[in-house]
This record gives C-alpha cells, structure tokens and sequence, in this order.
C-alpha cells in the first residue's frame, strides 16, 4: 500500500518536472526571439557598424598623415607640406576660413523648438559632416545653439558633407526630421560657400 | 469500480508522462533553430565590438606616433616655426591636446531611488547640458573623460550612452573649464535647464555643481576627417 503512494508521489515528480521544463523551455525560446529583443539586437548591430565605419575613417586619415610624416623626416619641405594639411584642416573645422563644397540645405516652413535643434545639430555630427551653417551663422566646436536661431522665421541649416548620406538619413522613416514634424525641406547642392566664424 | 478508476488514473498519468517525455526529447524538427538569428545578432555584436576597441586602440598609437614625429621637426627654420607655433594653437582649440585649468565639475546622474523616465539621464540631458554650457562661456568640455568636439555627438544605444562613439555609463561627471563664478551661476539657475532642475526636484535625479581650481581635461581621442570642404580664399 506505502509503495504504491511512493509510486503515485514520484509520477507526480517526474509530471511536474517535466511540465516545468518545457514551460521554462518555451519561454525562454519566446523571450530571446521576441520582436523587442531582435529588434534592440538588429538596432545595436547597426549603429555598431556606422560607428566602426567612422573608425576607419579616421584611422585611414591618421594613418595617411603618419605615412606623409615619416617620409617627410627625410624632407623638411614635405614635413612643412603635410603640417600645412593639418592646418588646413584644422582651420576648416574651426571656422577660421571661408570654405565651400557640396551639401544640403534645410530650410523649416515654421518654428521649432530649441531642443529640437540640439537634437537636429547632434544628429548632423553623427553622421559626419565637414562643416555646418545655421541661418548664415558658422557652427563650430563652442558655438551655442540659442532661442533666438529658431525664434527667427525661415530657419534655415546648410551643411558640407556627403548630400545623398545627408538626405537619406535625416529622412528616413522615424528619423530626426520625421520626430520634429513634416515642416522642412531639404535641397542637394554641388556647392555650399559659407563664410567663416564672425570674430 | 474503484479498480477501474485507478485504471483510469493511471492511464491519463501514463499518457501525460509520455507527452511530456516525448516533447522533451523529440528529435530536432526540419525548421530552422528559431534561436539561431539572435545568436547569430549578438555574436555579429561581439565580433563589432572587438573590431571597434582595436580600432581605437591603433588610432591612440597613430597619434602618439604623429605627435613624435611633429615633435621632431626642425624648430630653427623661421617660415616653419611659425606653421608649428599656428599649428601647435589649433590643435589646442580643437580639443586634441590635454588642458588644464580652473573650473566646475558637473554631476549628473540616475537617481538612487526607484529608476523612472524622469529619474534617469538621457542622452539628451546631456546635449542640453552641453548646450547650455557653452552658451555659460565654457572653454573646454568632457564627459566621463570623452573630450566633447566639433564632431562630438551624444547618442543613445538600448541603456548606455555614447560620446565620440565610445559607451559611458552613469554617473556622468561632466568637467568644464571655465568662468567659475559665470558657471556656477548659470547652472544653479532653476530657469536655466528646467527640466533637470523639475526633475531634480521631484524625481531625485542628482544634479551637483562643484568648484574645482585645477580641472584636468583629456584630448580628444581620434582625428578629423574632411572629405569635402575646400578653403576658397
């Protein structure tokens, strides 16, 4: 009689068990392909490979720079050649110079709010552009964004950079123009002048 | 009839115990491993992940080697000591040396109670922090020892943050060199950065200014890329 309890108690176990696993299984399995979790994956792999794409860049760049270095140890003339690149550049990025090239242009129909423009501006830098203009006004490493650049009518932003990666990614579906409202257009141009940073 | 009940029982735990069984150990059915995409996803993570931190550590050797071989020029020529001397100033202000100077140290940070939308940082209390302190007179910037430059940004990415592409994680200490007194000032201000203070307030998320007279501020790791824009004179 005692065994066949024992017998009764040990089935209900090996059932309880059982169910527990394949409960815990089938969890798991759902949660790890949940549309959430790939989705937060497929975002994380994305971003990952822009930001490595821009790694590269800059690698390729300072590694081009060391090279024109190295080689100019045996000429003073390159040495001075390659550092006047790096003013060049350096000026370029501060806003020390008139410059010009190719870009887009985004110019809002009506006002947006300055947070917006925070957000617009970072995301601009995010994809990488060489250089940034807000209603004529040069944007450089300490120019602040102000109430008074979107309390202006006509707002308007040009930037120096790759027009079509530009236009794509500031378009796109859910993108940053898309969040801050279908109130701007954005035009291509094969050539942006923009003078440089008022002293 | 209390036999055939048994019976009964026995059968339908008999059964339930072979399902179960079966479903456990069946073999592997002829659809694909609904798993394998994320495992596939998250070692795609890792693989870009070592491939970043590699990246980074070169482009550290690239610029210490390139700072040695400027260093090595020939300071006696005239017409190139004054390229070094303009260089040498540009590099300064844009951001690619260490400064030092007086200035605030900034804490931002989740708060320690329950987290919420409103109790944690986001990137883009960052941005607007940034923001303001330039518009404060700040002459240079980092967070969490990220230099903040002409082509910073400050990104988002699940829970981390990422500045000049490089995830920082709360708390973030911000350290500004710059007008002390302004600083202080500006930053204490509740109509200034409203929605942190409103947060601060009733939300506990940390917002502390502190004085600091010697701020140390690390360059920028990595380097400028122009690709388009030309000088025109």
């Amino acid at each position: 009689m005692i065994n066949k309890y024992y017998s009764y108690i040990l089935i209900a176990i090996l059932i309880g068990f059982l169910a527990t696993q394949q409960f815990k299984l089938k969890f798991k399995v759902n949660e790890a392909t949940s549309n959430k979790s790939i989705s937060q994956i497929s975002n994380e792999v994305e971003q990952n490979i822009k930001m490595n794409a821009k790694l590269r860049d800059e690698h390729a760049s300072l590694e081009q720079q060391r090279t024109s270095l190295e080689k100019a140890q045996l000429s003073t003339f390159e040495k001075e050649q390659s550092q006047k690149d790096e003013s060049t550049k350096l000026n370029i990025i501060l806003g020390k110079t008139k410059v010009s090239g190719p870009g887009i242009a985004i110019k809002f129909t009506s006002q947006i709010q300055l947070a917006q423009l925070v957000d617009l501006v970072n995301t601009i830098r995010n994809i990488g552009v060489d250089a940034i203009v807000i209603n004529e006004q040069r944007i450089v490493i300490k120019t602040p964004l102000t109430q008074e650049m979107v309390s202006s009518d006509g707002l308007e932003i040009k930037i120096i950079g790759d027009k079509e990666v530009l236009q794509d990614s500031l378009e796109r579906t859910g993108g940053i123009l898309g969040q801050i409202g279908r109130n701007s257009e954005i035009s291509k141009h094969d050539e942006i002048v923009m003078e440089p940073v008022k002293k | 009839m209390f036999k055939i009940q048994i019976v009964i029982l026995l059968l339908i735990v008999g059964l339930a115990i072979g399902f179960l069984l079966t479903m456990q150990f069946r073999t592997p059915p002829r659809t694909s491993n609904p798993v394998a995409p994320v495992t596939a996803l998250n070692d795609s993570v890792e693989f870009l992940s070592k491939e970043k931190s590699k990246l980074q550590d070169s482009i550290v050797k690239l610029k210490t080697q390139i700072n040695e071989l400027n260093k090595n020029s020939n300071i006696g020529k005239t017409s190139s000591q004054d390229l070094i001397g303009e260089l040498e100033s540009s590099r300064i202000e844009a951001g690619l040396t260490q400064v030092e100077g007086k200035g605030v140290v900034i804490t931002l940070a989740d708060s320690e109670g329950e987290p919420t939308t409103d109790s944690i940082v986001h990137a883009a209390d960052l941005r607007d922090l940034v923001n303001q302190l330039w518009q404060s007179g700040a002459e240079n910037i980092s967070i969490n020892d990220q230099r903040i430059v002409a082509s910073s940004s400050i990104d988002s990415i699940i829970n981390t943050l990422l500045i000049n592409n490089i995830r920082i994680t709360n708390p973030f200490a911000i350290s500004v060199i710059g007008d002390q007194k302004k600083l202080e000032k500006e930053l204490n201000d509740e109509t200034i950065l409203q929605d942190i203070h409103r947060r601060k307030k009733t939300s506990g998320l940390i917002f502390n200014i502190e004085s600091a007279r010697s701020i140390t501020i690390p360059e920028y790791i990595g380097g400028y890329v122009i690709n388009f824009a030309r000088i025109i004179e």
